[in-house]
């Protein structure tokens, strides 16, 4: 299940070790960094490092795989949408960053627990409101996946099969009207979720028991990411390679 | 001394729906008092009231002598905890260990006293060995329970829950009740089986928005026309004494198996 897979894998992986403030200072700054690039060799480069950490992380293969495929499918959208205006190279480009970005934050929540993320987000003064709405993303989207998960199976075993063509508007009526009720599900389960939130002592800040405390290793992600943003920058203004 | 005082509480929901009326009652610390009503009674809805969740458009609610309102609820809340009556609105986290650790951390006890709070709240509740499980692969006994540890991690002073044994099974059931009646707190039990309520609880307080009734079991199980009012049904070996009455057998009422067994041997030894 998604809510398994979420935080399953970040205590496993290699860059537990990590203070999340590192993590989210250096990852973030490489995204940054990435989103910025103009040529086609940084551009490589970054996707290069990105999947690398990714490797280096310890995730399971078919975990990254997977959830980098859900990435490509962004990547081909930019790719498609910049193609008649920009070229096949421009295109290419647009691609490559969407992917890397998305590898290096898709490294930085696969590998931080989501509450301590949050926790060192608000530490970079993160917008609290922000925080909170993260929060309740992550604890929602799961409502939205199984109140959807019922309705189907609900509708299945009443005989319900739909999607044989776009002609059936009967069909499209059901899913629109389901869709509609998944919604309003949600929001009442959303209520139920924050009044229990609220009954077990939650008032807006996120407490965790992981002690945010720099250490070499800290250090030496941090030197690494600076490194690689300074050698992309380098390659980027032409003066590498 | 008296844990909580509910005078004359009224609230309606923004539709208009009257929830609670004009409701009075009160319990004293250490008890154990069921709310039975039927479904829609708006037990939930007081629940959350005396949780300090919502609160009331009429009359007063005292938790352990302190006015609940606004300013105070948040602090108040600190001596109190809700067992909801679905578990998946109550567990949050991925990991059991770090969701019955949520009311705790969110306290602001020291690690070490949120570690052994944890662990003696998976002890106690039969939940050792599931602390790494993902909460929603766990059955709904499970959850159940999962959600009774989250809030007995917290120490509460007062503990209220909202149908504890609806959708459990009867191992679920006969585990769950085991927990609960090894727990000391006062304690407040919304139920519309009259059989959980006699298994957990000492006496009880009948509502239908507004209040019903209020006694022991023996004096409510002989209020025919209050159990009828409130659509609670006794507990069929009850009701198989009533049936004997209405014959002539009148041997007393019992309210669980044991007793009507103690009866039945006394009964028949007298006789022989």
């Amino acid at each position: 299940m998604l809510h398994d897979a979420l935080d399953f894998y970040a205590t496993r992986s290699r860059f537990i070790i990590l203070d999340p403030r590192s993590k989210l200072a250096g990852l973030l700054a490489l995204t940054v960094t990435t989103a910025l690039l103009t040529q086609l060799a940084p551009m490589l480069a970054s996707l290069g490092v990105s999947v690398a950490l990714l490797a280096a992380s310890g995730l399971p293969i078919r975990h990254t795989a997977r959830r980098l495929s859900y990435i490509g499918v962004f990547a081909g959208f930019a790719f498609i949408s910049v193609l008649p205006f920009g070229g096949v190279w421009r295109a290419l480009g647009t691609s490559i960053r969407v992917i890397a970005c998305g590898a290096y934050v898709l490294l930085l929540s696969s590998v931080t627990p989501s509450f301590d993320l949050v926790r060192a987000l608000r530490f970079f003064r993160f917008p609290p409101i922000l925080c909170e709405m993260l929060i309740f993303l992550y604890r929602y989207l799961f409502l939205f996946a199984e109140e959807n998960e019922r309705m189907a199976a609900a509708r299945k075993a009443r005989g319900f099969r739909a999607g044989n063509s776009l002609l059936d508007r009967r069909g499209l009526g059901i899913l629109a009207s389901s869709a509609g009720a998944v919604l309003y599900r949600a929001y009442h389960r959303g209520m139920a979720v924050s009044r229990t939130l609220a009954a077990r002592g939650y008032e807006g800040n996120v407490r965790t028991l992981t002690q945010f405390r720099l250490k070499a290793y800290d250090l030496a992600f941090l030197a690494f990411a600076g490194a690689t943003i300074l050698s992309l920058s380098l390659l980027q203004l032409g003066v590498m390679g | 001394m008296t844990s909580i005082s509910v005078r004359n509480v009224s609230y309606r929901y923004e539709d208009g729906t009257l929830a609670v009326d004009r409701l009075s009652f009160e319990v004293a610390k250490g008890e154990r008092v069921a709310v039975l009503g039927p479904n829609g009674a708006g037990k939930s809805t007081l629940f959350e009231l005396l949780m300090g969740l919502r609160f009331p458009q009429q009359g007063s609610i005292h938790i352990m002598g302190e006015d609940l309102h606004g300013g105070s609820a948040s602090r108040l809340r600190r001596h109190m905890g809700l067992v909801f009556q679905d578990p998946d609105d109550q567990i949050f986290m991925p990991r059991v260990w770090d969701d019955i650790a949520f009311g705790p951390i969110n306290m602001g006890l020291p690690e070490d006293v949120v570690r052994a709070n944890v662990h003696r709240t998976l002890e106690s509740t039969g939940l050792a060995g599931f602390d790494g499980r993902a909460p929603h692969n766990l059955s709904r006994g499970e959850k159940k329970r999962v959600a009774i540890a989250g809030v007995l991690a917290m120490e509460p002073d007062i503990m209220f829950l909202d149908e504890p044994t609806a959708e459990l099974d009867c191992q679920g059931r006969r585990d769950l009740i085991g927990v609960l009646n090894d727990l000391h707190t006062t304690m407040l039990v919304a139920t519309h089986e009259v059989q959980t309520a006699l298994e957990i609880t000492d006496r009880a307080v009948v509502i239908d928005h507004s209040k019903l009734g209020e006694g022991t079991y023996p004096e409510l199980l002989s209020n025919k026309d209050l159990l009828d009012r409130a659509s609670l049904d006794a507990p069929s070996i009850t009701r198989l004494f009533e049936l004997l009455e209405k014959d002539g057998i009148s041997l007393g009422r019992p309210t669980s198996v044991e007793q009507a067994a103690e009866i039945l041997r006394k009964a028949l030894l007298s006789r022989s």
